[in-house]
């Protein structure tokens, strides 16, 4: 096993679902000649050529929506879009078409397409290059919703996302791309959506997080140990599918839950796993249900963007409250 | 006053003139057979708009757009094609050219009576599905177009959209990567001078539609969309075109939407009836009913007892579907995923009643 | 052969109701499916709306000029033999949808804890011990109960196990009361029982405005004064006795109302009609010993001030005697009230669907008002008339609240139109 970068492994998994399935075909804005903006893709077009590589006009909308009539042709398009806050401008088409085509052909029409696009803040990115959408996406009927946490799952969960007959939109970390870096197979693995991973148990509480944020998580809890408590983290991976029964099971063993994300408090994908959780774990539970999110503001400019996505201490003073209630 | 909606100057290509007679020198590639054929496809759209809105004044039918004045414009370029091989990416309002495809009626039926299975084309059956969001089918024409080509076939994709869909973004977006990926495409904007009731002067203030295609880098031409040989002339070039790798083209047809918008709509509130009666006089039925009677093909009884049959075999189509178990709960679940999350497969045992 | 009801389908994308234009077919007659049937009028457009089948129109469901809502049967068809569509009435079936039946016997609720503070997996704990959240002293912080406290209490035995009290078939009519409180349940019966249903119609039902008014009743009580005086030297003692101020007010009412129409109306909302009465019925709000009553003065318009004074000493001495006849307790289009003797100088009329007014009076006082800029006593009488405000703008009652105002500082004005 080789250690890799996030942003390796993923270019590794397109290499090798380049090479083993010939519909396999890559669109997006600067991916060919120059690699992608984060050489997610570099060296791809050298090998597979300019047809399975493919450089595109600057236009999320008709980069998405191309990719719905390749599928319908029979190919397995993976459209990039250069970052997720640009994936406004192919809204439409994400929610209105890929996400139900299946439905509105009466299934002659499979969209088996994966839309990648990195996300997330603490890179001093320009406006609107940080922003984490990925809530509007989940409650998009018809599409599935990847976010790994780690190298391995970046490249087995994208491998399984490309042979997943349903579009998937997957999310990379931007900040993760090069700092998220695990020991990765080199053989053909995948690893499924809707299938939580535990990254370390906990009796007292469990944090509940996906994509960058469970770095914050694991360093919190770290954190927390020190401090004598013993805090789980649960890595969702996938939002849609989400593992209702892992969330079952952790809250069930610890009977206090934390729930974090990069995204807005308000209607932040938290406010759907509080509410799975008191569903399905109600009477496990010893404590209200703490979020951390970050605030109801627009993306911050650089200089105040550290205060914005959930830090370290915004989670430790959080599982402390949660832990005292 | 004009029988086609003016914008700017440019002129469209007319070959069968109103009363009939064909521009000299012109020999439509039309033999007879297929020039029945296309009279008996647009004389069987005028018996579906009527039968549908009849259906649909009496509840058992939902809003329904009818073709009703774009007759030429989808039978000519729906001739053009070769079912086999070429694809057609309708809106809403290209029942004709589906059919052609091999879609059928009884499917229509159930599309517009609310019934999930009505929008599934058959395999084999080169079409996409109706499309409500406006233009937004357009790039997937392209991205098919491009993923035949790319598979090594020679299929070319016609595209159906409006004048009012000509000023979405995606219809930009789409024209610009044709022309960037010279996509096998024909683009055929009907220009039926209303968007509702926008008037198309209030689309663009371009001379015309077709004007647009220099600025993508590929063909364009202009034709009278109510003359089924002008605009089945105009496709089989394109198409040509297209075949032989030569890329997109857009052609604009200018028509005239002689009915409401949709069943829902009433254009009385909009339309001038005596631009409305002044535009009749371009009626592409009757414009082919000249022509076809002065060449002996038809007279007045051969068509009443076509419209006849014509009417029967929508009757039938809707007693057939109307025959059929009307979708339950399932219909909601059914294809929305290859592999449902678990949580819906939750849903829909809640909601079938089945085990969950 | 099998009739076809056809209901009105929404026949553009959220119509609610159509008016009937035209019928195209009469009863009795054939019709052809897809045959025009009828024109109609939506807030959309004219439609015209063909036969869903062949066969005899056997009714019609609405004339011309009526308006028909969609769901509603626009006419039945006898549908000649293998001729019944599929129509618009057919509903999707809800039922398929498999929700599970409220209230069954496994779902009975244990209130017994609310009000204490215990986290969710303390409740669940505190249920398998049996013990009773309510008796046990919370340690924890604000009071909470702890799972400690819940253990020591089970292992304690010192509360009663009754984890899942049995309290029984939910009962729509409770006849004993909660423990611990006392008193009597007292069942609604007769009058009680339609006081209660009538003023919770007129309640939930009419939007009400109420105009205030202070009247001058110097005038009215020397009227009222000179006409007892004068009945009691003729020696008609029952008149005397009759002559109190309603009469006068009901006359003065009465007056008023023939100039403003819409104060003398019904209202059904139903058929979305207004009626003006050619009649002025005055129901008389009466104490009973079973409640409220509203004996009515029949056409109070076309009586003698002497005649509606004992009609309303006749019908109070009625309902006190509990022997009111049904007549005279039907068709009120307009109510008085008067309150005033018990002591009530503001009131808060209801207005009694279908009539639109209740005038209500209250007690005359001797109070201090401004004559001439000068501080005056004079006694005076507070009226509060409530409006049924779907029917009278703020506008229309006060021009007829003026009026009765009017008439009632000045009684002599009521000679106008003597005949």
């Amino acid at each position: 096993m080789a250690v890799m970068t996030m942003v390796e492994a993923i270019r590794s998994a397109l290499a090798a679902e380049l090479e083993r399935d010939e519909r396999v075909l890559l669109l997006g804005q600067d991916i060919g000649v120059n690699g992608g903006v984060f050489r997610a893709t570099e060296g791809l077009q050298e090998r597979f050529g300019a047809e399975r590589v493919v450089d595109m006009p600057l236009a999320e909308a008709v980069i998405v929506g191309s990719a719905v009539g390749l599928a319908c042709s029979g190919l397995v398009p993976v459209p990039e879009l250069q970052f997720l806050g640009f994936g406004s401008q192919a809204f439409h088409q994400i929610e209105g078409q890929v996400a139900r085509m299946r439905f509105r052909s009466h299934g002659r029409y499979g969209m088996p397409m994966v839309i990648r696009a990195p996300f997330g803040g603490n890179v001093r990115t320009p406006e609107l290059h940080s922003d984490a959408h990925e809530a509007k996406y989940a409650g998009s009927p018809g599409l599935k919703v990847a976010m790994p946490a780690t190298a391995r799952d970046a490249k087995g969960m994208l491998t399984e996302a490309l042979r997943d007959p349903d579009p998937v939109l997957f999310c990379e970390p931007l900040r993760g791309y090069r700092l998220i870096k695990d020991e990765v197979p080199e053989e053909d693995f995948t690893v499924p959506l809707g299938r939580a991973r535990t990254v370390r148990e906990g009796d007292d509480l469990v944090i509940v997080a996906y994509s960058a944020a469970v770095v914050i998580a694991e360093k919190a809890a770290e954190r927390a140990a020190a401090e004598g408590y013993s805090v789980g983290v649960l890595d969702l991976r996938s939002l849609v599918p989400l593992d209702a029964d892992a969330l079952r099971e952790a809250v069930a063993r610890s009977g206090r839950a934390l729930v974090l994300h990069e995204a807005p408090l308000t209607a932040g994908f938290g406010a759907e796993l509080v509410a799975t959780i008191q569903e399905e774990a109600f009477w496990s539970l010893e404590a209200p249900i703490g979020r951390v999110a970050a605030y109801d503001t627009p993306y911050p400019p650089g200089s105040v963007e550290d205060l914005y996505v959930p830090s370290v201490e915004r989670v430790l003073a959080a599982i402390r409250t949660v832990l005292e209630a | 006053m004009s029988t086609l909606p003016a914008i700017g100057t440019d002129e469209p290509r007319c070959l069968l003139a109103p009363d009939g007679t064909v521009a000299e020198g012109h020999v439509t590639a039309l033999d007879d057979a297929a020039l029945l054929d296309a009279w008996r496809a647009m004389l069987q759209s005028r018996a579906i708009d009527e039968r549908f809105f009849s259906l649909q004044r009496q509840g058992r039918l939902g809003t329904f757009s009818p073709v009703n004045g774009e007759e030429a414009a989808v039978v000519g370029s729906a001739w053009a094609l070769d079912p086999a091989r070429d694809w057609v990416v309708p809106q809403y309002r290209e029942l004709p050219a589906m059919l052609r495809q091999g879609y059928t009626v009884t499917r229509a039926v159930q599309y517009f009576t609310g019934n999930p299975a009505g929008n599934f084309m058959a395999p084999g059956v080169n079409v996409l599905p109706y499309q409500i969001s406006l233009a937004a089918q357009i790039p997937h024409a392209v991205g098919l177009a491009w993923g035949l080509r790319h598979q090594g076939s020679d299929g070319v994709v016609c595209v159906y959209f409006g004048d009012g869909a000509s000023s979405e973004g995606d219809a930009h977006e789409a024209l610009n990567l044709a022309g960037v990926r010279r996509a096998p495409v024909v683009f055929l904007l009907k220009n039926n001078g209303w968007a509702i009731s926008t008037p198309v002067h209030r689309q663009t203030a371009a001379p015309s539609f077709a004007a647009r295609a220099a600025g993508y880098g590929m063909a364009g031409e202009l034709v009278d969309g109510n003359d089924l040989f002008a605009v089945h002339d105009a496709c089989t070039r394109a198409v040509t075109r297209a075949r032989a790798g030569e890329g997109p083209t857009l052609i604009e047809a200018r028509t005239y939407r002689m009915g409401p918008h949709n069943t829902s709509d009433d254009p009385t509130r909009y339309v001038d009836p005596e631009e409305l009666e002044a535009r009749r006089a371009g009626d592409p039925v009757a414009r082919l009913r000249r022509h076809l009677q002065a060449k002996g093909l038809v007279d007045d009884a051969s068509e009443e007892v076509l419209t006849a049959a014509l009417t029967a075999e929508v009757d039938a189509a809707v007693a057939e579907a109307e025959a059929g178990a009307p979708p339950g709960p399932e219909a909601m679940f059914d294809h929305v995923y290859a592999r449902p999350p678990q949580r819906m497969a939750g849903q829909r045992a809640a909601a079938t009643g089945e085990a969950g | 052969m099998a009739p076809l009801e056809f209901v009105l389908p929404d026949v553009g994308e959220g119509i609610a109701t159509a008016d009937v234009v035209a019928w195209h077919v009469a009863e009795g007659e054939r019709v052809r499916e897809h045959q025009d049937l009828v024109e109609v009028q939506t807030d959309k457009a004219v439609v015209v709306i063909p036969s869903p089948t062949t066969g005899v129109v056997l009714r019609l469901g609405a004339a011309a000029g009526e308006s028909v809502d969609v769901g509603a049967v626009l006419a039945v068809i006898d549908c000649d033999l293998g001729q019944s569509p599929r129509s618009s009435a057919t509903t999707v079936g809800s039922s398929a949808i498999g929700l599970r039946p409220m209230g069954n016997s496994q779902a009975r609720v244990d209130v017994s804890a609310r009000g204490s503070l215990a986290a969710p997996a303390t409740r669940r704990l505190a249920r398998e011990l049996g013990v009773a959240l309510a008796e046990v002293e919370g340690s924890g912080p604000h009071g909470r109960i702890t799972r400690e406290d819940v253990e020591r209490a089970a292992a304690a035995g010192e509360v009663p196990h009754r984890a899942q009290p049995d309290r029984g078939t939910p009962d729509r009519h409770p006849r004993a009361l909660p423990e611990g409180v006392g008193g009597e349940v007292v069942p609604l019966r007769g009058v009680r029982r339609s006081i209660a249903h009538a003023l919770t119609k007129a309640w939930l039902e009419v939007p009400r405005i109420i105009d205030y008014r202070e009247v001058d009743a110097t005038a009215l009580m020397g009227a009222r004064a000179r006409l007892k005086e004068r009945a009691l030297a003729r020696g008609d003692e029952d008149l005397a006795r009759a002559m109190t101020p309603t009469p006068l007010i009901v006359k003065a009412a009465v007056r008023a109302l023939r100039d403003h129409p819409y104060a003398n109306a019904s209202i059904d909302l139903e058929r979305e009609e207004i009626t003006l009465h050619r009649h002025c019925n005055v129901g008389i709000a009466t104490a009973s010993p079973d409640g409220l009553v509203v004996p009515v003065v029949r056409d109070a318009g076309d009586r003698t001030l002497r005649e509606v004074a004992l009609e309303i000493t006749r019908l109070s001495g009625a309902a006190r005697e509990r022997r009111l006849r049904p007549e005279d307790l039907a068709g009120p289009t307009f109510t008085v009230n008067n309150y005033g003797g018990l002591g009530i100088w503001l009131g808060t009329p209801i207005v009694r669907p279908p009539e639109v007014v209740n005038l209500g009076v209250g007690a005359i006082r001797d109070q201090v008002v401004a004559v001439d800029g000068q501080p005056v006593v004079r006694p005076i009488l507070a009226l509060a008339v409530a409006g049924d405000h779907r029917v009278l703008d703020g506008d229309t009652l006060a021009a007829f609240v003026t009026q009765v105002a009017e008439l009632l500082e000045d009684p002599v004005l009521l000679l106008e139109d003597l005949r």
